[in-house]
C-alpha cells in the first residue's frame, strides 16, 4: 500500500519496492510450501489428477509453489534487491 | 563405528552411479515428465536383475543380503540420478515379508511378483479409515499408492473383523484410479470395496501388525530422507558449477561473496542431512524398535531442502527453470520427497510418540 500511495504521490519508490518484492514473493514461497506439509502428500497431486487440491485452472498447490520459486529471480534477483535495498535504503557505500 | 565407505559399499555406489547415468539420462527423465515414457516392467525387471528390488532380503531368499545402511547407498543415487523408482517400497516390502517369515520373499526378489507399500494411509486419521475386512469382504480404499500401475501386491494395514492387521493384497483385485505426482511418480487410489478376503495374504495380526506397520513407515521415511539427500547433492553439484562458470562484471559470479555464502548452506545442509538419515538408519539397524532419530532426521531434513532449492533457483537465475535444463527436475523432486515419508506434523507427532513425551491417545 505503502509503495503504491508513494507512485499515486508521484515519488519513486526504489528501496520500498525493492523490499515488497523480497518480502512477498519469498513469503509466497514459505507459504506454498506450508500449505503443502499441512495436505501432505495429496498436495502433491498435479492438477489434471482426481483429488488435486484447488485444482481449478491454475491453482494446484503444487503449480503454486513450481511458479513462486520463478520470482526469487524474475523481475529482478531477490539478492540484487537486497543490494538495492542496502544502497538506497540504508545508505550503506556500494 | 565406520565412517567410510566399504569396498562393498563403493562398489554399489559406483554401479548405481554408472548404470543410472546410462540407463536414465536427462532427456529420458524430461521424457518422463511428459508422459511421453513411464516407468516399465522392464526397468523393473533391470533393477531386479542388479539386485535392487530385494538388497535387504537375505542371500538365502535369492536377495542381495545387504545392510540397510548398504541399501540406503543405492537409494541415494536413485536420488541423485532423480529417478523415480520402486525400488524403496520394494525393499521396505522385502523387510515386512523377512519380518514375518513369510515364504513370498522370494517372488518378489525375483521379480516375479512386483511389490509396493500403501504409503498413502499415514494421512487418514485411523487405518480402519483406509480398508477393513468384516464378514469375508473388504471395504474401503488405499490412497496414493506408490507405482500401484506396475506394481502387483501391496502391503498395508488393515482392520479384519476389528483387529488391526498387517497383510499383502493382490493390486489385481482392486480398482485402481490412477494419479499423477509432482515429481512424475506414477500413483493410484485403490478401491477394495466387496473384494473376499480369500487372497489377502495376512502377516500379522494384533500387537505385531501395529509393530510391523511402525517399522515399515520409519523405514521408509528413513530411505526417503536418504534419497532426498542423494537429489540434494545433485543440485548441489549442478550449483557450483553453475555459479563457476558464469561469467559476470568480468569473473565467476561464484567470487561474490553472496553466491558463496549460498552456496555454502547448500553444502552444510545437505551434509547435515545425510549424516543424519544414516545415522537414524544405523539406529533402526540395530533395533528396529528405535525410530526416534528417523522422525527427527527427517523433519531437519524437510526443512533443510526448502532452501536448497530455493539457493539454487536464485543463483542460476531464469535458466533454472527452463526445461531443457535439469534443475526443475530436482526441484520437482525434491519438494516431493520433503513431503513423502511424513509431513511435518506427522513426524512431530511420531517423533513426540517415539520419545514417550505424550500418550498415544493426546499426541494422535
Amino acid at each position: 500500500m505503502k509503495v503504491a500511495s508513494m507512485v499515486a504521490n508521484g515519488e519513486i519508490p526504489v528501496h520500498e519496492a525493492s523490499l515488497l518484492k523480497v518480502l512477498s514473493n519469498e513469503f509466497r514461497v514459505t507459504f506454498s510450501g506450508e500449505v503443502l506439509q499441512m495436505l501432505g502428500e495429496v498436495g502433491l497431486l498435479r492438477r489434471e489428477s482426481p483429488g488435486a487440491y484447488l485444482d481449478s485452472s491454475d491453482d494446484a498447490i503444487e503449480r503454486q509453489l513450481r511458479e513462486s520459486t520463478i520470482l526469487l529471480f524474475g523481475g529482478g534477483s531477490n539478492d540484487v534487491q537486497r543490494d538495492i535495498i542496502a544502497t538506497h535504503g540504508l545508505g550503506l557505500p556500494r | 563405528m565406520q565412517f567410510s565407505n566399504s569396498e562393498t559399499q563403493q562398489l554399489l555406489q559406483t554401479t548405481a552411479r554408472s548404470y543410472l547415468q546410462d540407463a536414465f539420462p536427462w532427456e529420458r527423465l524430461y521424457a518422463l515428465e511428459d508422459d511421453k515414457e513411464q516407468i516399465s516392467r522392464e526397468d523393473i525387471a533391470k533393477f531386479a536383475e542388479l539386485g535392487w528390488m530385494g538388497l535387504v532380503a537375505p542371500e538365502a531368499a535369492g536377495g542381495g543380503g545387504a545392510s540397510l545402511l548398504e541399501a540406503a547407498i543405492v537409494i541415494e543415487e536413485l536420488g541423485y540420478a532423480a529417478v523415480p523408482a520402486p525400488v524403496t517400497v520394494s525393499n521396505v516390502a522385502a523387510f515386512a515379508l523377512q519380518t514375518a517369515g513369510a515364504s513370498q520373499l522370494a517372488e518378489l526378489v525375483s521379480s516375479k511378483q512386483t511389490y509396493t507399500m500403501s504409503d498413502g494411509v499415514r494421512r487418514l486419521r485411523s487405518v480402519s479409515e483406509g480398508l477393513s475386512a468384516s464378514g469375508g469382504k473388504l471395504a474401503g480404499s488405499l490412497p496414493l499408492v506408490a507405482f500401484a500401475t506396475i506394481s502387483d501386491v501391496v502391503l498395508t494395514p488393515l482392520t479384519i473383523d476389528g483387529e488391526r492387521a498387517f497383510a499383502a493384497l493382490p493390486l489385481s483385485d482392486g480398482e485402481q484410479e490412477p494419479v499423477k505426482l509432482l515429481d512424475r511418480t506414477s500413483y493410484a487410489n485403490v478401491r477394495f470395496d466387496g473384494v473376499a478376503l480369500d487372497n489377502v495374504n495376512v502377516l500379522a495380526t494384533g500387537p505385531a501388525a501395529v509393530a510391523l506397520h511402525e517399522q515399515c513407515d520409519a523405514l521408509t521415511t528413513a530411505l526417503t530422507t536418504v534419497e532426498l539427500a542423494g537429489m540434494m547433492r545433485r543440485v548441489l553439484e549442478l550449483t557450483a558449477e553453475y555459479i563457476t562458470g558464469r561469467i559476470q562484471f568480468g569473473q565467476p559470479i561464484a567470487k561474490f561473496q553472496a553466491a558463496r555464502h549460498r552456496a555454502a548452506e547448500l553444502l552444510m545442509s545437505t551434509e547435515m542431512t545425510r549424516w543424519a538419515g544414516y545415522h537414524a538408519l544405523w539406529r533402526f539397524q540395530e533395533d528396529p524398535a528405535d525410530t526416534e532419530e528417523i522422525w527427527l532426521a527427517k523433519h531437519y531434513a524437510a526443512r533443510a531442502a526448502d532452501p536448497v532449492y530455493q539457493h539454487s533457483h536464485m543463483l542460476h537465475g531464469g535458466v533454472g527453470v527452463g526445461t531443457e535444463y535439469p534443475l526443475h527436475l530436482l526441484t520437482q523432486g525434491i519438494i516431493a520427497l520433503a513431503v513423502r515419508g511424513g509431513s511435518l506434523n506427522e513426524l512431530t507427532e511420531r517423533a513426540i510418540l517415539a520419545r514417550g513425551l505424550a500418550p498415544a491417545e493426546q499426541a494422535s
